[in-house]
């Protein structure tokens, strides 16, 4: 597995524990298990815990294949990188619209910025899944 | 990626070059091992720089290297 793939499945299980973490707290929030407002400080936290996490991982990697980390992307890592991209740009504009919708639905502003941010999740989440899959199908 | 009409011949003449490894072919023309595998798979066609610096280190012409196996373009 190169170098890149690795940091890929990082940053893909380290945003699904980060967002699955914030989005149950969003839904514990709906259902008044948790204030609305603590959600606020929960983003903040998780936000640093993924810097954090994304830092640890990648280090812990790059010590154990110090000449893969070195090698700069090459054009096919590019490439890959921009397809990713594309994809992940289709899903947050499609999320996006969707969550402009939920205000037709009755949503507030907080149910707005979460759905944004949903969708921003889930675009990050499919952009890495792309380039794992990217990489493993062409390899 | 994996619509290649671009044929290689690079498995064979690594082995002719000293019995070169992907990784070696990599480093001396600065990309990942797992490109160099990608294009020999005929997974991946490289730039025209990049195939120029690989014929250049195996010391072939492009044509012994690589070859376009699609339909010719038709002309106008």
């Amino acid at each position: 597995m190169s170098f890149r793939e690795k940091t890929a499945w990082i940053s893909l299980v380290s945003l699904l524990l980060v967002f699955g973490i914030y989005f149950t707290a969003v839904a514990l929030a709906m259902a008044g298990r948790l204030q609305y407002s603590q959600t606020f400080s929960w983003f903040l936290h998780l936000v640093l815990a993924f810097v954090v996490l994304q830092v640890v991982l990648r280090l812990i990697v790059a010590k154990h294949a110090p000449l893969d980390a070195k090698v700069p992307a090459d054009e096919r890592d590019k490439l890959i990188g921009l397809k990713a991209d594309r994809v992940a740009g289709y899903i947050l504009a499609v999320g996006v619209f969707v969550a402009i919708f939920t205000l037709h639905l009755g949503a507030g502003r907080g149910e707005l910025a979460h759905a944004v941010l949903l969708a921003f999740a889930i675009s990050q989440l499919a952009r890495q899944a792309a380039v794992i899959t990217l990489h493993r199908r062409d390899a | 990626m994996s619509d290649c009409k671009i044929s290689n011949q690079l498995r064979r003449l690594r082995f002719e070059h000293g019995e070169m490894t992907q990784q070696e072919l990599a480093e001396a023309i600065g990309v990942t091992r797992q490109t160099i595998n990608a294009i020999e798979l005929g997974k991946y066609s490289p730039s025209l720089e990049v195939a120029f610096k690989i014929v250049a280190v195996l010391g072939v012409a492009i044509d012994d290297a690589f070859r376009y196996e699609g339909k010719p373009p038709r002309r106008r």
